[in-house]
């Protein structure tokens, strides 16, 4: 029952309308408590991840109205746990978080097979309003919370061998996810940054969301947000990173490659076969507007790409 | 009220039904996070389905051996009416793409059918059905005699090209493309000459 509330206690700078609600809603319900509950003290004595919630600033945001935490958490592209749009919500359950480890390896100097926990210890968390753009022309604006990616390979001192980071997702071959039980894609799902993709500082792990524990159908507990590329880049609920020499295979890309390419930035120029990209729908308007180069991270992001072209390279 | 009035309402019923389903939808909030998606795929499916059940009212007719008189005056209109419905929802699906997708930006609808082949496909199959709708009266079909039933024929192409136009969008999961495909197939077999003469029954 206090568990529950819990979340709202961490809540970062950016309080949207709702969760503010919650909090007093909370609040009313810890004078409840504090007359004379025995479990009070156990909320009292918050974990350290809500402790490194309730203490991250906004480091990133873009000024554009917020999609609620019901269109974030009801509408997304997670296929393990199903390919609708709203079986990942429904599933959600299916996916256990607790205990999560993830193995680290190939050209580093520290490999090994970490637990989350920590993973998590030496990073403060920040929160990052980014713009979230799918391939599938529809986008929202999420504040995610977490710490950036670069910092998290850093301590994996990766050789000046490693050109390439590689991710997978959770895959059970014993114990499926929902989605897994047919071979939609070849799992398990896998994706990969060029080193300094991975190390630009706009490249980010989140844990959370809108100051909460990340939802299991948001990619719980560890997910990728790459906000210049396509969606489907920004990988869920990973169980290893890899340091490798060569470009690493993709799932979509593998599924694909006409339509799904290894850098996948967004690009409202380059035609694509399925969807026009030079347009996208946000989450919560009705009609299309204009698609941003690198997802509106020009400034940030476009020296990664300088000499290449990005009509081939797609 | 006639009993021929009565199937016909009916087959009117079963028409509307999904269109009222969708306004329920709409008003109720059911749409989800994406409601223009929503509707996009909903009249897509809805379109296709009246197609193949269209399609299926010939075979079971012969199938289930009705007497001949009561067949053709009460289930055969339900060929045209549920026709028609099916061009009410690819009308609605088209118009929701041309409208919310394209901002009725005919410059971008050339672009889609330029660039995307799926798109192309479901446009033809869309053209295709406005020459049927046009003859789908008496007058229409007493004037153009046996060429009526070879224009009208063309619906066998066109529900073809509505599957292509469906296969082609799927990112990776087919599954529940094969159950409309697999529909259409034995719908198909059913009007081969091989099978009819198999199975042939006295109507």
């Amino acid at each position: 029952m206090v568990k529950s509330f819990i979340p709202t206690l961490c809540e970062s700078e950016v309080t949207s309308e709702a969760t503010y609600l919650k909090r007093r809603h909370f609040l009313s319900a810890g004078v409840a408590g504090a007359l004379g509950v025995a479990a009070m003290p156990s909320f009292a004595a918050s974990t350290p991840f809500e402790q490194k919630a309730a203490a991250a600033k906004t480091t990133y945001k873009v000024d554009e109205k917020l999609n609620s935490f019901e269109d974030i958490t009801q509408y997304n592209n997670f296929y393990e746990l199903g390919t609708a749009k709203t079986d990942p919500y429904k599933n959600a359950d299916k996916l256990k978080t607790d205990p999560w480890s993830i193995e680290v390896g190939g050209l580093c100097a520290k490999p090994g097979k970490y637990h989350l926990e920590d993973i998590l210890q030496p990073h403060t968390f920040e929160e990052r309003i980014y713009r979230l753009r799918c391939v599938e022309a529809w986008s929202m604006v999420v504040p995610w919370l977490g710490f950036s990616l670069a910092s998290l390979l850093k301590r994996f001192e990766p050789s000046s061998d490693a050109k390439y980071v590689a991710f997978h997702t959770l895959y059970d071959e014993g114990r499926p996810l929902p989605g897994q039980n047919r071979p939609v894609i070849r799992w398990p799902y896998r994706e990969g940054l060029r080193i300094d993709e991975a190390m630009n500082p706009l490249s980010f792990m989140a844990v959370g969301l809108y100051g909460k524990t990340l939802p299991n159908q948001n990619g719980a507990p560890i997910r990728l947000v790459v906000p210049w590329k396509y969606g489907f880049k920004s990988i869920k609920s990973i169980v290893k990173i890899e340091f490798v020499k060569e470009q690493p295979k993709t799932s979509w890309n593998t599924l694909q490659s006409s339509e799904y390419g290894f850098y996948s930035n967004v690009n409202p120029k380059v035609n694509h076969p399925r969807w026009s990209q030079a347009r996208e729908r946000r989450i919560g308007e009705l009609f299309k507007r204009e698609t941003l180069m690198f997802n509106g991270y020009q400034e940030q992001v476009a020296h990664l790409y300088k000499n290449m072209d990005l009509t081939r390279f797609i | 009220m006639t009993v021929k009035n009565i199937t016909r309402w009916l087959g009117h019923f079963l028409g509307v039904l999904p269109a009222l389903y969708l306004v329920a939808l709409t008003v109720f909030g059911g749409l989800g996070a994406n409601p223009i998606e929503t509707l996009t795929h909903q009249t897509g499916r809805w379109a296709l389905t009246a197609l193949l059940v269209s399609l299926a009212i010939t075979p079971a007719v012969k199938w289930l051996r009705f007497n001949r008189k009561w067949h053709v005056k009460y289930l055969m209109p339900w060929r045209k009416i549920l026709g028609l419905y099916a061009f009410f929802y690819a009308t609605l699906h088209f118009l929701i793409y041309l409208i919310f997708d394209l901002s009725f930006d005919f410059g971008f609808l050339w672009a889609d059918v330029k660039d995307r082949p799926y798109i192309a496909v479901g446009f033809i199959a869309f053209c295709l059905l406005l020459p049927l709708v046009a003859t789908s009266n008496k007058k229409a079909q007493r004037a153009l005699g046996k060429r009526w039933i070879a224009l009208h024929r063309t619906v066998y192409l066109i529900d073809a090209l509505v599957l292509v136009h469906f296969f082609w969008l799927i990112r990776a999961d087919y599954s529940s493309f094969w159950w409309y495909a697999a529909a259409y197939a034995c719908l198909m077999i059913f009007r081969l000459k091989v099978t009819t003469q198999l199975f042939r029954r006295p109507l």
